[in-house]
């Protein structure tokens, strides 16, 4: 038989087997009648099937015994019991297991939880803590733009202390001793959340109160300070920009709000130039400072030498100039005749010259740096303040309405008057007190600060409450809410028609109007 | 994946699934009822399945011994005796394996006389016509029968057994003994070729005596 054959054959005999099953569908059902009907073959092999399947009822059965039922049941019921008994057992068991697997769960969905609640919360610190060394610098960050504005000043005034008499420590940055510090680039969260932990109260205060400030800022103007920092963490230079930073920061403070703002508001060039002048300026005062020995010899020598000078002085005068010397008394006259001698080139270089011996070097220097005339000014100031030193009993002697007249007429010129001219009368009166004792530089632009900046007001004639550390207003190019100061604008009064009302329009510049209110006639010698 | 839908369907239509949900509840007298249903049946197939009535009821315990045992995870997905008969093939495959393992199988311990020996080389005697020229009597019908039910293969032998004394259609052979039901028809004509291949010479034998003797 071949393949193919047993294969038909195979396929015929499942037919066959399912007829006889009653397994196949009506449509093969009426084939396969159709060929028991008319194929021979196809009838036997059927009634084969047939015939031995019929044969297979021979096969015996059987029924289960009497006892079947009754032994079944026990050992069902010996299982069940067995059943019952492994449970039991099994009970503190799978309760400890339960209890564990409890445990485990609740561990588990606890930790869960936490790494959920870790991962997705907003820390409220966040910003604080990615954005801290900018948060915690964001006062003089916000006063300039870029650290070239630091070099520039560095090599403006090099790297000696800007203040010269300040407290050893006072420039360092505030954080501890063992604070990590801001500037370090690696510096890690948790080295932040370590430094913070480790600030003072008041610390925290004011970083709260810069961190608000940073917060109400546009994300452009924060994003600039960033940069900023960044710029200057990685620079070459970086620690030397940072001592010359928080030296900035701390000279800042000391100047009015009206003077902090005026710097923000000019040009970088100019902010630099103001800003070295002004400093290098304090370093010479401060280096001018004499000590009460240096003013006792210095009184002395003009004491010893006043005879000899009193002669040429009244050999040159002319009669009228000798009476009206005459008519002074003895302070008076001789305060008078050391102005006049000032204005003696030859006595005034004599004099200056005696005088820088009595000074140290680093005086000297400083001295010899200045123009006659502030060398003048000066050694003016130096006798002035020995003048009205204490005398022994406690007190200071009393300045006189009648001194300050003298030395506003005979002390000052033209424009210095005219430029305190401009200031309300007691804003005048106590300017020139102050600069009577020399605690104000003349008003003249001898150190570069234009006479407007040094008669402007300041913070101390007119006391707001606003504190040193207060930043002022934001500068002018900067986005921000709330006022700002005026532009100029054609309502502003006519700079000649500024001044005390009882001067106003009434101002003769050939003329020496005195504090009184009276003009007196400009005179070049007493 | 058994549905809802369908569990209660079967639940609705078979009433032995509704005593199987008791037993699943513990309940005893239920189980003792489905055993007094199926006892005979189980006990029979387990006989002509395996060929040993002396070990048929001993499988049979074993058969609702397992039906207890899982009580706790019956699901009604189909009728209650396709879920039982499906355990049984499980209980005579392993039986049958374990009685090869043993080489004790013995499918004809009581028949005495020259059908003693090998079944297939008996069945092989019988096809080949060269049994003795005699009428066949009853029990020694019983005995061929017998010899050439073992000479089939365990999964033709099971299907054969299902169909002819279960009466079960080919979608239930199938699923008891995890088959397609294209896979059963084909078991099932094979088997009943082999059948007919060795009981038909034997038939037509002891025909051609009994027609000869008349």
């Amino acid at each position: 038989m071949t393949k193919t054959d047993s294969h038909h054959s195979q396929t015929a005999y499942e037919e066959i087997v399912a007829y006889l099953d009653g397994e196949l569908p009506e449509v093969e059902i009426a084939q396969v009648e159709q060929k028991l009907s008319t194929n021979e073959t196809y009838r036997r092999h059927m009634q084969g099937f047939d015939r031995v399947w019929s044969t297979l009822d021979e096969l015996p059965g059987m029924t289960a015994g009497d006892s079947f039922s009754k032994t079944t049941i026990e050992i069902v019921a010996n299982a069940a019991e067995q059943e019952v008994q492994q449970r039991t057992e099994a009970l503190p068991r799978l309760r400890r297991n339960h209890t564990l697997a409890n445990s485990i769960w609740v561990i588990a969905a606890a930790l869960l939880g936490y790494l959920g609640y870790r991962t997705l919360r907003h820390d409220p610190n966040e910003m604080l803590i990615a954005d801290l060394p900018v948060i915690e610098h964001v006062d003089i960050y916000s006063q300039f733009q870029s650290i070239d504005f630091l070099r520039q000043l560095r090599t403006a005034l090099g790297d000696d202390d800007w203040i010269v008499n300040r407290q050893p420590d006072s420039l360092e940055p505030t954080e501890p001793m063992h604070q990590p510090s801001l500037f370090d680039q690696n510096l890690s969260t948790d080295g932040r959340h370590l430094w913070i932990y480790q600030l003072t109260h008041d610390h925290r205060l004011t970083l709260r109160s810069k961190y608000n400030r940073f917060h109400a800022f546009t994300p452009d103007h924060q994003e600039s300070l960033r940069q900023l920092h960044h710029q200057l963490i990685v620079a070459k230079d970086t620690t030397q920009l940072q001592k010359v930073m928080f030296q900035y920061q701390q000279w800042l403070d000391d100047q009015p709000s009206s003077r902090r703002f005026e710097l923000r508001e000019m040009p970088e060039k100019s902010r630099v130039q103001s800003t070295a002048r002004q400093v290098l300026e304090n370093r010479r005062k401060i280096a001018l400072q004499l000590t009460d020995e240096q003013i006792q010899e210095m009184q002395n020598y003009i004491l010893h030498h006043l005879p000899k000078i009193r002669e040429r002085i009244h050999a040159e005068m002319s009669p009228r100039e000798r009476r009206a010397m005459s008519s002074l008394d003895g302070t008076k006259r001789t305060w008078a005749q050391l102005r006049l001698m000032m204005h003696r080139t030859d006595m005034a270089e004599m004099l200056g010259s005696t005088i820088m011996e009595k000074l140290t070097l680093k005086q000297r220097q400083q001295f010899q740096k200045l123009s006659r005339q502030d060398q003048m000014w000066n050694i003016f100031t130096w006798l002035r303040s020995d003048k009205f030193k204490n005398k022994g009993n406690g007190r200071r002697e009393i300045l006189g309405e009648q001194d300050l007249e003298d030395f506003f007429a005979e002390e000052l010129d033209a424009a210095q008057r005219q430029e305190l001219l401009t200031l309300p009368r007691d804003v005048m009166h106590k300017r020139l007190e102050r600069l009577y004792w020399g605690m104000e530089d003349r008003p003249h632009s001898r150190s570069g600060v234009t006479t407007d900046q040094r008669l402007r007001p300041t913070d101390r004639h007119f006391q707001d409450g606003r504190r040193n550390d207060r930043p002022g207003p934001p500068p002018r190019h900067l986005p921000r809410n709330g006022f700002r100061p005026p532009e100029h604008g054609s309502h502003d009064r006519p700079a000649h028609d500024r001044g005390p009302p009882g001067l106003r329009g009434s101002r003769d510049h050939s003329t020496k109007p005195n504090i009184t209110g009276k003009s007196t006639p400009n005179r070049e010698v007493p | 994946m058994i549905t809802e839908s369908t569990a209660q369907r079967y639940t609705l239509q078979d009433p032995d699934v509704r005593l199987m949900l008791q037993v699943r509840d513990d309940d005893a007298s239920a189980f003792e009822e489905l055993m007094l249903r199926y006892q005979n049946r189980m006990v029979s197939l387990m006989a002509r399945l395996v060929g040993r009535p002396d070990m048929a009821e001993d499988l049979a315990q074993d058969v609702f011994l397992r039906v207890y045992r899982a009580r706790k995870r019956y699901v009604p997905g189909s009728k209650f005796s396709t879920w039982l008969y499906t355990i049984a093939h499980n209980v005579a495959a392993n039986s049958l394996r374990s009685l090869s393992r043993r080489k004790e199988i013995n499918l004809a311990p009581q028949f005495s006389g020259e059908l003693v020996g090998n079944p297939m080389d008996l069945a092989a005697v019988a096809a080949s016509g060269l049994m003795p020229t005699r009428q066949l009597d009853k029990a020694e019908l019983c005995e061929v029968v017998k010899l050439a039910v073992a000479t089939l293969s365990e999964r033709q032998r099971m299907a054969v057994i299902l169909n002819k004394f279960e009466h079960l259609s080919y979608d239930e052979i199938a699923e008891i003994m995890q088959l397609s039901p294209p896979a059963v028809k084909s078991l099932l004509s094979r088997a009943r070729a082999n059948l007919r291949d060795i009981l038909e010479p034997y038939l037509n034998h002891g025909t051609e005596k009994r027609e000869g003797k008349s």
